[in-house]
């Protein structure tokens, strides 16, 4: 195959199906979170004293599916990683992929994913709390600021 | 440690996790990279973040830290321009890093294309993130 035809072929491929993007982009947006919550612990003092004495194993997950990420919190080390723990302290179900987009997006709510259905907890109820509270300040202070174009 | 470079740092990992994983899915990544055989390495000056790309068979893997002789460097000089360039606030870092990538113009072409898709994955329409807050 010549240059020019290579070249044509890299440029005309088409992206890939609406479900298989949402598909990534959720799991990859599960990541962001949690690699946000491990960075912002070792460079932030303020939230590093937040988060003292919490130590819990924080996931991301779709319902019924082997996608998901995870926090491992233990004393000053926060690690993050892809894919399922096996005996999470605390766990943020999604009921399916396009609840899971809509809340990253911000085409949601928490409130209305929870009080709806479309996002559930397993785990213990203060340790969802201050997840949440250290979650704000995540998205606050780091996460919303990316998307805020001069 | 300031809050640009830890959201550099934060960037900086997701974009390359994004890589690694879209490599899986999506043709065009898979296109582009389906004869490579390189290591792509970021980072950021004076003291930033610094991750890598080991490229080959058709797969993305992606390691924080630092690799000896990559085929592609795409160093910033600080983590104000990292910052600019990776939310997309200026183009302008991309000057000096292309300059010292002269060698590798189609490779430095095409990380940036790679870089402008896992874009599209990060941040699909409003963008990031209300989870669990």
């Amino acid at each position: 195959m010549g240059i020019i035809d290579r070249l044509n072929n890299l440029f005309a491929t088409p992206p890939p199906d609406e479900d298989t993007r949402k598909r990534a982009s959720v799991e990859c947006l599960f990541y962001l979170l949690m690699i946000a919550y491990e960075v912002v612990h070792r460079g932030d003092s303020r939230f590093n004293d937040d988060a003292r004495d919490f130590d819990n194993v924080i996931q991301y997950k779709l319902e019924n599916e082997d996608v998901g990420a995870y926090v491992v919190i233990k004393g000053d080390r926060v690690t993050a990683h892809r894919g399922i723990h096996s005996n999470p302290t605390l766990t943020l179900i999604f009921r399916d992929i396009d609840a899971a987009y809509g809340l990253l997006t911000m085409q949601d709510t928490q409130f209305d994913a929870l009080v709806f259905g479309r996002l559930k907890y397993e785990g213990r109820l203060p340790s969802l709390f201050r997840f949440g509270y250290l979650s704000n300040y995540l998205q606050d202070e780091y996460l919303l600021p990316l998307n805020n174009k001069r | 440690m300031g809050k640009k470079i830890i959201s550099v740092e934060i960037l900086l990992y997701a974009i390359c996790n994004t890589l690694s994983e879209i490599a899986k899915v999506d043709e065009r990544v898979r296109r582009i990279i389906e004869n490579w055989d390189t290591e792509i390495q970021f980072k950021v000056q004076p003291d930033g973040p610094s991750a890598y790309l080991q490229i080959e068979r058709g797969r993305i893997i992606f390691y924080k830290g630092e690799i000896n002789n990559p085929d592609l460097k795409m160093t910033f000089s600080s983590a104000e321009k990292a910052y600019d360039f990776f939310t997309r606030r200026s183009l302008l870092p991309l000057f000096g890093i292309a300059f010292k990538n002269i060698r590798h113009p189609i490779l430095f072409l095409q990380t940036l294309r790679l870089l402008l898709f896992a874009g599209e994955y990060l941040s699909p329409s409003k963008g990031i993130v209300s989870a669990g807050s």
